[in-house]
């Protein structure tokens, strides 16, 4: 009934997977490591691109501001490591102090983006920037006390990398870890996952989340029907920012660190690159694209790295894997393009 | 620590605190032993860009006239024609650059002295003290667009046939890279994921280098997880990748002295059963260059020092470094131009 | 200079012109009228290379133009072989001045330069064009500063403008005006005409689309009448009289009353006194109006003159003024909610655009109003503020209206946009009937939609007006449907009231009052 599955790109790129796939055998790479990788690489990332949804759904567009979200999120994760909270308390409690942060920033954000309409793209780009020089100065003078996130040598002022294998990293990951025939899989970190994906499907399905919808696709249907236009994408951007919150949280402790400074100034273009090669159009963006793009996206990433260091021929892979996902977002935007210009 | 004062000042020219930590702070650090004497100025930050706002700070430093020397230790190309500006205005202005990345004809002819890390040299030093620690396999990771600059290039090379003389198994891997599309996160999640698999393929006494800063964080986490062998970063001193992977928890009156910062990184290694496995520079040579470009400044100042040579050099070196400093010709014709490789220290 | 044999179009299964003929003379104003959608606008796109009409598929038949058959495939063609056209929307450049604008891309140029810098960078002879744009101007009776910014003028004058521009090219031999007239005021129209006779004595031909019959009556040489796509007759200049061409308009057309009309109840719902809304392109000037309790009342106008502006001004889409007096109180009309929550609605002209969610489902729109401001449909959650739609309420709602309404899908989850116009307008009133208003504004329902659906939603507005006893206010240019189903026609001029008529007035009277003209004034 829905048309939600796969399309042409997406084949390309499965295509494109397998063959590496095949390769990998071949060439005697350890698939199960591949697999396992792949699946922590999925949650990791994923619950970033899930955070794109809310506002592409709201048709604000591709939220290029995710940095914004990103630094509540990292807020939140330092002020746990300051406290000192470890384990998967620590990772908790970093997630629900990030909240806050992610909804007072979220709400200013979407005061800005609701004044901008038709630019959203861009200056949420802008927005995103900006704010990492600002939040730079913050971190060099952030009033936290835990010597282990500062200077090593000045002794004041936020690392740009802190460890936290003491604290919580791979809390999450090794949750609930088991083996199944040579593959780790990382069932809570799955189910995580997958529970902020029904949580933000049921969402979807309340009155809120479909005005909300009907918001993105008809603006003046939903103002004719009494709703809040303003209100209604403020809420959309709150809701991505916190989610986004919540990714950098996910991510930071899969990768062991946290990463202050310029880190989150490229993030929101993976994520946006993910969504798009999973077959998301604008406002026709299901979870669905989300775990698909994720997965094939990353897994790209993860498995032609070492195929083209065991074909020593690096440069080629590399351009090879560019060339096919740059090429399915191009494509992705086009064919938006080309669909709304058929609709004039 | 303190020193009397004397009726002159020495400029010291660093990059910015966010830039550049190491020799911010190395220059912090003489201003505070000499009181009084040290004129420290930064250069902007996107040094690029406002190259002339840099070329006036350093004119303005010469226009001075109890400024005697000037030190400057910003690891950027294009500062030469300001010293050259000194220069003519004033002859017998001291100028050490540690270092300046221009041509070393014309900075040799120019500068005092001009001092740099050997950093082709260290394709050598690294497989040999990776051997000494153990090593049988060398893993080099880096990227396209740092494997097309000629200093890198040349050095991985060296390695190359620095293993191949030493018996070791030598591998160039490649890594996402991070000038293209989405900054280092690729790069970093990829050696995460193949570090392990490399080790489980060659074994632990494998040493892996990685030519990229931000590399290190994760090469010494894993490095402490997977004990393989970690003799030197891109970029050696006890600051870099440490502190993160290590977690280290400097208190603000520890934060800068290299002793204590040592001894704990040693019991940490120890902690995690990695004791001989770990090694760097004990200092970090861009907060070594201004404390040690400024003893070097006041002796010509002062006329203890006559002679620049490896033998009035090196002493100087190892009273400021605390270790051995091995000083070589930047070419054999060259009498001022010296690069330097420090001693290690193996945690 | 132009004839048209046997031109036909058709927009897919729907017959826009039947095999039109018509020729032009040079130095001849003819006069080209008919009632909305006969075909008028049609035909001018043809002769004027609109890609529109090779977009969906060109025409049949022939167009000699200077005796040579021809098929302009786009306007630049058109333009090219000397034919000029004023659009009804503006084409003018708001941040140049007026010379500027009339100039455009007929620049007079400093010849000097042009010699080593090539035609298209050459520099502009500002002095020049300036002298010829007041020229040019002159000529058309027109006092105008050459020199101001086109954004600030008046709209009558921007009309001035951009007759202007067309003038100014050189080889103009055929000039189009699609109702050049309907902005302006009657000083300024005849100043307009006055122009534009000068320019055909000059030997081009003009052809002058308008609804104002009497401007046709004075001013043109031919008179083309067009009735449902085809030449309805012809006439010229000695035959020419309002009534003649009304009379050809309209036709021989029996008149069937669908619905008796009620007696007026003496309560008026609401109550309108000089209520003003400013809707692009259709303004309504104070209106007073009274509405009586449970009354179909019809409102129509030419369009541009205000007939759909009602709706979104109470709704508060459009800024409005005045009073609105709702059940004996006053009411602030400024947000769609709360006009929701006092039971008025309003079913807008622009289905896709504003009255559906195109992808979502039949049951989604059916039940989106409701769910959202009325919180029908709704199963309530023990955590604040999260309530889910009731899916089931929302289905058996939805298939009990597919059945009322008669609506042609395959079922309740189908997209709406895979529906055809009529099924997509019964979506939509079953989206308003959900709410069960009281009052409910109803913009152009039939329009674009086939004839036998029409039929079909005129009888389901009369249903629900006679069952669930609601109020309906249905603006419409199709004169015909209202005559048949409203108790009382308001006409609107100039976005002015001009008359209330009762249905059962003969249609030249409705034609007439759209025109601004009252029975027995000619």
């Amino acid at each position: 009934m829905k048309r939600v599955g796969v399309q042409i790109p997406q084949f390309f790129i499965i295509f494109f997977l397998i063959l590496m796939m095949f390769l990998a055998f071949r060439l005697e790479i350890p698939l199960n490591w591949i697999i396992s990788d792949a699946l922590v690489r999925l949650v990791m990332n994923g619950v970033l691109v899930l955070s794109l949804v809310p506002m592409l759904r709201a048709g604000i567009g591709i939220n290029f501001g995710l940095p914004v979200g990103v630094i509540a999120g990292l807020l939140g994760l330092c002020m746990s490591v300051n406290m000192s909270i470890k384990g998967l308390l620590g990772l908790s409690a970093g997630i629900l102090f990030s909240i806050p942060f992610a909804v007072a920033l979220g709400y200013g954000y979407a005061g800005i983006l609701n004044r901008v309409k038709g630019k959203e793209e861009i200056t949420a780009t802008f927005v995103g920037f900006s704010f990492i020089p600002l939040m730079n100065f913050f971190w060099s003078t952030a009033p936290f006390t835990n010597p282990a996130m500062l200077w090593p040598i000045g002794g004041k002022g936020m690392r740009p990398v802190i460890g936290l294998k003491s604290y919580f990293a791979k809390a999450l990951n090794q949750l609930w870890m088991v083996e199944i025939a040579g593959v780790r899989v990382p069932i809570g970190l799955l189910l995580f996952f997958g529970i902020l994906c029904l949580l933000l499907f049921l969402f979807f399905r309340t009155n809120f989340g479909r005005a909300l919808k009907a918001v993105g696709e008809n603006e003046q249907f939903a103002g004719l029907a009494g709703i809040n236009i303003s209100r209604v994408r403020a809420w959309a951007v709150i809701l991505s920012t916190v989610i986004g919150a919540i990714g950098i949280c996910v991510y930071a402790q899969s990768y062991g660190f946290i990463e202050l400074y310029d880190a989150p100034l490229m993030m929101a273009f993976p994520a946006a690159s993910a969504i798009l090669v999973g077959g998301s159009m604008g406002r026709h963006t299901h979870i669905i694209h989300v775990v698909i793009g994720t997965f094939l996206f990353q897994t790209t990433y993860l498995i032609s790295g070492p195929i083209a260091n065991e074909l020593m021929i690096p440069e080629v892979a590399e351009i090879f894997r560019l060339m096919i996902t740059n090429g399915i977002i191009l494509y992705a935007l086009l064919y938006e393009g080309g669909k709304s210009h058929a609709a004039v | 620590m303190r020193q009397p004062v004397k009726d002159y000042r020495i400029g010291i020219v660093t990059p910015t605190l966010s830039a550049s930590e190491d020799e911010f702070r190395g220059a912090v650090r003489v201003a505070k032993k000499y009181p009084g004497m040290i004129k420290h100025i930064s250069l902007p930050e996107n040094f690029q860009e406002e190259q002339e706002t840099a070329i006036t700070q350093i004119l303005s430093l010469g226009d001075q006239k109890d400024i005697k020397a000037i030190v400057i230790c910003a690891g950027f190309s294009g500062i030469l024609p300001a010293i050259q500006k000194v220069k003519a205005r004033r002859p017998d202005m001291i100028v050490i650059t540690a270092p300046i990345w221009d041509d070393p004809d014309m900075m040799a002819k120019y500068i005092d002295l001009c001092l740099d890390t050997d950093w082709i040299k260290r394709g050598i030093t690294i497989p040999e003290k990776a051997q000494r620690m153990g090593a049988k396999t060398f893993i080099h990771y880096s990227f396209p667009t740092h494997m097309a600059k000629e200093v890198l290039a040349k050095r991985r090379d060296i390695m190359k046939e620095t293993c191949e003389r030493l018996g070791m198994k030598f591998l160039a891997l490649n890594t996402p890279d991070p000038k293209t599309g989405a900054g280092s996160t690729p790069m970093l999640q990829f050696l995460q994921e193949d570090i392990p698999r490399q080790i489980a393929k060659y074994g632990r006494d494998t040493c892996i280098f990685g030519t990229n800063c931000p590399m290190q964080d994760v090469i010494i986490a894993k490095a402490l997880e997977l004990k393989f062998i970690m003799a030197e970063q891109c970029c050696p001193t006890p600051t870099q990748g440490y502190p993160a992977a290590m977690e280290l928890e400097i208190s603000e009156q520890d934060a800068g002295d290299f002793d204590k910062i040592n001894t704990m990184i040693r019991r940490k290694a120890a902690e995690a059963g990695c004791t001989g496995r770990l090694s760097t520079w004990p200092v970090p040579v861009g907060y070594f260059f201004p404390e040690f470009s400024t003893e070097v400044a006041m002796k010509l100042i002062e006329g203890e020092l006559t002679d620049i040579g490896i033998s009035s050099l090196s002493p100087m070196a190892k009273e400021v470094a605390g270790v051995d400093v091995y000083f070589e010709k930047m070419k054999p014709d060259l009498n001022n131009y010296y690069l330097i490789i420090m001693d290690s220290i193996i945690y | 200079m132009l004839e048209l044999r046997n031109i036909s179009k058709t927009f897919g299964a729907f017959h826009a012109l039947k095999s039109v003929s018509l020729a032009i003379r040079p130095g001849e104003i003819h006069g080209l009228v008919g009632a909305n959608g006969s075909g008028k606008s049609t035909l001018l796109n043809i002769i004027s290379g609109q890609r529109i009409i090779h977009d969906t598929g060109g025409f049949r038949g022939e167009l000699l133009y200077e005796n040579e058959p021809r098929r302009f495939a786009s306007p630049g063609h058109a333009i090219g072989a000397g034919i000029g056209m004023v659009h009804q929307e503006f084409a003018l450049i708001p941040g140049l001045s007026v010379s500027e604008n009339i100039s455009l891309t007929g620049e007079k140029i400093i010849e000097f330069s042009r010699k080593f810098l090539g035609n298209d960078l050459a520099c502009i002879n500002r002095s020049a064009n300036k002298a010829n744009a007041s020229a040019i101007l002159r000529r058309m009776g027109i006092d105008l500063d050459p020199g101001l910014d086109t954004g600030n003028l008046s709209v009558s004058m921007k009309q001035f403008v951009e007759i202007a521009r067309e003038f100014n090219r050189d080889r103009l031999k055929l000039l189009l005006l699609d109702e050049p007239t309907a902005v302006l005021g009657t000083d300024d129209a005849a100043r307009l005409m006055d122009a534009v006779k000068g320019i055909a004595e000059h030997g081009t031909a003009v052809l002058y689309v308008s609804h104002r019959l009497e401007e046709i009556v004075s001013f043109c040489d031919r008179v083309t009448v067009l009735r449902n796509g085809e030449v309805a007759g012809s006439l010229d200049k000695k035959q020419n009289g309002i009534k003649a061409l009304s009379d050809l308009m309209v036709g021989e057309k029996v008149i069937k009353t669908n619905r008796t009309p009620m007696k007026a109840s003496e309560k008026p719902v609401i109550q309108f006194s000089s209520f003003s809304v400013e809707k692009p392109g259709d303004r309504l000037e104070s209106l007073d109006l009274a509405v009586f309790k449970g009354e179909i009342l019809g409102i129509t106008s030419l369009s541009g003159h205000g007939r759909t502006a009602i709706g979104p001004g109470i709704m508060g889409i459009c800024p409005s003024g005045g009073s609105v007096i709702l059940h004996g109180k006053a009411l602030h009309a400024n947000h769609p909610l709360k006009m929701i929550k006092k039971n008025i609605w309003m079913l807008p002209e622009d289905r896709r655009g504003e009255g559906l969610l195109a992808d979502h489902s039949i049951m989604e729109n059916m039940t989106f109003t409701a769910i959202q401001t009325q919180k029908k449909f709704i199963r309530k959650t023990p955590v604040p503020f999260i309530s889910f739609p009731d899916e089931k309420k929302c289905r058996a709602y939805a298939e009990s209206c597919i059945e009322a309404l008669d609506i042609n899908c395959r079922s309740v989850f189908q997209k709406v946009r895979e529906l055809s116009g009529g099924n997509q307008q019964k979506v939509c009133i079953a989206n308003a009937l959900s709410m069960t208003p009281d009052i409910l504004f109803v913009n152009d329902p039939t329009r674009g939609i086939d004839i036998a659906a029409k039929e079909s939603i005129l009888g389901l507005l009369v249903n629900a007006h006679a069952t669930h006893g609601m109020t309906l206010v249905i603006s419409s240019g199709e004169l015909e449907e209202l005559r048949r189903i409203c108790d009382r026609i308001v006409v609107l001029y100039r976005g002015r009231l001009f008359d209330v008529l009762s249905p059962d007035r003969n249609e030249k009277d409705f034609i007439l009052a759209c025109s601004g003209i009252r029975p027995g004034d000619s």
